[in-house]
């Protein structure tokens, strides 16, 4: 029916994948979400005929996952595709064979909603996010609307550009000497409240222009701005949580920088480095300007090509090394699951994820009403954010697998609101039980 | 604590943010978090390399090695550390899924000759730590009495066993060991009953605990000397009934009068 032209060839995991799929485990799912409300009816057949002309044209979304004596690696996947009813709860964990006849995305809709859920070694925010513009762009055409030109918007007849395929971290690697660094471990919320394996959701919505108002008096962007306000509420949750100051650790964010621009690639796989950012309250409280004095040198001073170059060069530096290439994967397995938390989660304590505000082309910006970005949380990081901006609103989903503890989403939206930024909330958990 | 938003800024419910009528799933879920997972991965890959190296050196060697002793154990071995990262985290799980595969290994060790030999004696010490010290714990606390008496018949049954074990028909365990340990049990069920209805202080506690002790020793004795119909009512253990007799008067002296429970007294505030 479809995927036809695909060559029958093998597709090695980008060097940032690498990590996702020996890593799945309970409450570690990667998976990641983004989704389109729309004012007009979504018809599941139309969506599914939409997803087959769309998938051509990204054939390396459409594969499955293998595993292989060293590596996992991708396969393309010939099985006919299917669009889900959407779910109460996101990002939930995907069967690399069962879960979506072995695609690594679920395309899913409700009357006028369509999302993409997708397994974070396939591509990350900015990939899945013209995948779903080209998507939603289709069924639109599907249901007999003109839609604009877009760069972001791929039409499914459009030839496929070579370096949309492309491992972007093996094109920008410098060969570099002990890029390998270590840092502390950082505060991290405790388990002992009570985990769901259901993802929960705080749902944030905000105007831009609020947003925008606030950070020029600081003088920051609306990024750095909720970076700060993010860190600055993990301080007080760790006040809050943790009595003697003596057991006080560092908090840190994990901010993902699409860089993309930086390097001036276009892949459409994963090409996202994480800088992180944070405050070490064992030296004393920090102010909200402080915070915002250290946000603003760090997040500026690492995202340059020079400081990326060195992520970059580890990432692919790790992955070149004999012991770790020529390890058989029944070994790197296990320890990547055992060691990936000492260069991942266990080095900061939430993540926020901003992917920007988004626009649309003619005939689809009077059609798309909200957008949505959904990160899954792991269980060393027990509450994570994402933030997408569309129409004039910023939209910012806290999501968490903490059963019925809210703490560090209302110590970040009341400090908001304190600030004069009316915000809109709303929930997927189960307030009347709670 | 709870904050109440004003009523004027609460909205009205309206499309909610998911669907929610499918809140209840199903919903595939992995059962293992990623540490748990990475033992059990890592532990499997090393078992399962040894077992495949054993096996190759079976067939290089031939007749004159047999891999299958040696892979029971690395599976054993391997199972201890499995049972950690896979039942229930209590004492009485954890207890229970040791002492079994201690006696599967012990049993397969053993049987390497073809024939059952000294893991009968472990074993049934196994099974005798696993009636004192983990079943009572398995039942729920209002009948915990029943587990009691059940560790108590357990030493009994244990003793006869070993006996039955060592030779074809039961000796010392019948005409010594019952009727002593039943002294012991009698010595010990007045310091129970004083813990049960009373506050014995410390100095009571370690005073009645030797004086069980002294009984026991006094009673073996005293049966050995019948069992070889010995004319003498007791013969080394002379000195430790004088001991036992002395220790029942200053418990009862103890009991009765206040100044002697002053005069010992251990209190600090």
């Amino acid at each position: 029916m479809r995927n036809d032209q695909h060559s029958d060839g093998l597709l090695p995991l980008d060097n940032s994948a690498i990590i996702y799929p020996p890593t799945v485990a309970r409450y570690n799912t990667h998976m990641f979400r983004l989704s389109m409300d729309l004012s007009v009816k979504v018809i599941p057949e139309r969506l599914l005929t939409a997803l087959e002309h769309v998938l051509d044209r990204f054939p390396y979304f459409a594969v499955s996952l293998h595993q292989g004596f060293y590596w996992y690696y991708f396969m393309p996947n010939h099985k006919p595709v299917a669009v889900y009813p959407d779910v109460a709860y996101p990002c939930g964990y995907l069967h690399r064979k069962r879960g979506a006849n072995g695609y690594l995305f679920k395309v899913l809709y409700t009357s006028q909603r369509i999302a993409i859920e997708i397994f974070h070694a396939v591509t990350d925010g900015t990939g899945a996010l013209v995948f779903l513009k080209s998507l939603v762009a289709e069924y639109l055409r599907l249901s007999g609307r003109q839609v604009g030109e877009d760069p972001q918007v791929f039409l499914p007849d459009s030839p496929m550009d070579p370096q949309e395929v492309e491992d972007s971290f093996e094109r920008f690697y410098t060969p570099l000497k002990a890029v390998f660094g270590f840092e502390s471990s950082a505060w991290h919320m405790p388990s002992k409240y009570g985990l769901s394996d259901n993802v929960q959701v705080i749902s944030a919505r905000m105007k831009i222009e609020d947003l925008k108002r606030i950070s020029s008096v600081h003088k920051v962007t609306i990024t750095e701005y909720l970076v700060a306000e993010l860190l600055d509420a993990m301080q007080r949750i760790q006040e809050q949580m943790v009595g003697n100051p003596k057991r006080y650790k560092p908090v840190r964010i994990s901010v993902p920088v699409n860089i993309r621009k930086v390097f001036g690639s276009r892949s459409l796989r994963n090409f996202t480095l994480f800088v992180v950012i944070g405050i070490d309250v064992r030296l004393g409280h920090y102010s909200f300007e402080e915070i915002l004095d250290q946000v603003v040198h760090q997040l500026r001073g690492n995202v340059n090509v020079k400081s990326l170059s060195k992520q970059v060069s580890r990432n692919v530096a790790g992955r070149r090394h004999p012991a770790i290439r020529y390890a058989p994967n029944v070994f790197k397995r296990p320890l990547m699951k055992l060691l990936s938390d000492s260069y991942g989660d266990d080095i900061y304590s939430t993540t926020i994820s901003n992917i920007g505000n988004v626009t649309f082309p003619e005939g689809m910006r009077e059609v798309v009403e909200r957008l949505d970005f959904h990160l899954s949380p792991s269980k060393t990081n027990k509450t994570s954010c994402a933030a997408i901006g569309a129409n004039g609103y910023l939209v910012m989903n806290f999501t968490s697998i903490y059963a019925t503890k809210t703490d560090f989403e209302r110590e970040a939206l009341t400090a908001l609101v304190q600030k004069g930024i009316p915000v809109e909330v709303a929930t997927n958990r189960n307030v009347k039980e709670q | 604590m709870e904050v109440q938003a004003p009523v004027e800024v609460i909205g009205q419910p309206g499309i909610p943010l998911f669907p929610n009528d499918n809140t209840d799933g199903p919903f595939e879920h992995p059962k293992l978090d990623k540490n748990r997972k990475g033992v059990i991965e890592l532990v499997i890959a090393f078992m399962a390399i040894a077992v495949i190296t054993l096996i190759i050196t079976a067939f290089a060697l031939g007749a004159s090695f047999s891999p299958w002793l040696p892979i029971g154990c690395v599976i054993l071995g391997g199972s201890y550390l499995l049972v950690g990262l896979f039942v229930k985290p209590t004492y009485q799980h954890l207890a229970t899924w040791f002492a079994a595969i201690t006696i599967v290994l012990l049993f397969i060790i053993d049987i390497s000759d073809r024939k059952v030999g000294w893991s009968a004696y472990a074993n049934l010490s196994i099974v005798l730590f696993w009636l004192i010290a983990v079943a009572p714990w398995t039942v729920q606390k209002r009948n915990r009495i029943y587990g009691y008496v059940l560790a108590g018949i357990a030493v009994a049954v244990y003793l006869l066993a070993i006996d039955a074990l060592a030779g074809n028909a039961l000796s010392w365990s019948v005409t010594i060991a019952l009727p002593t340990y039943g002294i012991s049990l009698v010595a010990s069920s007045f310091l129970l009953l004083r813990i049960r209805f009373g506050k014995p202080t410390i100095t009571d506690t370690v005073m009645s605990l030797i004086l069980v002790v002294c009984w026991g020793v006094v009673a073996a004795d005293f049966f050995h000397l019948r069992t070889i119909a010995s004319p003498r009512l007791l013969s080394w253990s002379s000195s430790v009934f004088i001991v036992a007799v002395c220790i029942m008067i200053f418990l009862t002296l103890n009991l009765t009068l206040r100044r002697v429970r002053h005069y010992f007294n251990n209190r600090v505030v």
